[in-house]
């Protein structure tokens, strides 16, 4: 059985931005809409992808917004 | 020789964790054409997302205020820049405005109970939605949506210490309101 090293569900990727949309990236973190500029940038991925391949946002990733400790 | 056309100092490196679910979308859209390169639809989808929120505010404000008659352009165009807060300043603040959404929401739904009834016919069942915690939190508290699962554990406790039994479906939490039963001897 193959070994599953711990992170290999997520890929480092690194990018240029314009320095002004990570400037309002941190003011909206600074502002409590996201907890991290990582988890701003991941939603507006997810938002692109769900609008490309046309399905709702919500049912992508449903633990995230759904998940309750039962 | 610059590796961008944009003027130096204007674009940053960042570095990202991405699901490799996502990486792989986002080669198969990079591949069918639609977008140049992986970089390239990050920025689209960075754009697009604060595009959307410099909207919102704006288009909040114009359902909020009734149209009139334009006002004078202010006499002063650069307002004085509000004093930066301190971390820990902001972080009571965001606290503080998470514990108001809860409380705020948790009072609409105890006083609007009937709306929300299971069955027109049955008293003391009650069905709210997910979909409307959430649009609550993420629309009219501007909240990110992280704060959802938390705030559904707090609504839950206030509802169970004000005497409902709590029952949650994938789309709903399901109120039932306990009823003594007083049994003469």
């Amino acid at each position: 059985m193959p070994r599953r090293k711990k992170g290999d569900a997520m890929k480092l990727v690194s990018m240029h931005i314009q320095k002004q949309a990570l400037e309002e990236i941190d003011e909206l973190v600074r502002q409590g809409v996201f907890p991290s500029r990582s988890e701003a940038i991941r939603y507006a991925i997810r938002k692109l992808l769900a609008k490309e391949f046309k399905r709702p946002i919500s049912d992508d990733y449903p633990d995230e917004i759904f998940l309750l400790g039962r | 020789m610059p590796r961008t056309k944009a003027p130096k100092g204007s674009m940053v490196i960042i570095t990202v964790h991405l699901p490799k679910e996502i990486l792989r979308e986002i080669d198969e859209l990079v591949s069918k054409g639609k977008y140049p390169s992986r970089a390239e639809l990050i920025r689209a989808a960075v754009r697009d997302m604060l595009d959307e929120v410099r909207y919102q505010p704006h288009q909040q404000q114009q359902q909020q205020d009734p149209p009139g008659p334009p006002e004078d352009p202010p006499i002063d165009p650069d307002p004085p820049l509000p004093k930066p807060k301190t971390k820990t300043e902001e972080e009571r603040e965001r606290s503080m405005r998470y514990r108001e959404c809860v409380s705020k929401l948790l009072n609409m739904l105890l006083s609007n109970l009937d709306r929300f009834k299971l069955n027109v016919m049955q008293d003391g069942a009650y069905k709210v939605s997910k979909k409307a915690i959430v649009e609550f939190f993420t629309g009219d508290c501007r909240m990110h949506k992280s704060v959802v699962v938390p705030a559904y554990n707090a609504l839950v406790r206030h509802f169970m210490d004000a005497g409902f039994s709590v029952a949650e479906t994938p789309r709903a939490f399901i109120l039932r309101k306990e009823i003594e039963v007083v049994v003469d001897a």
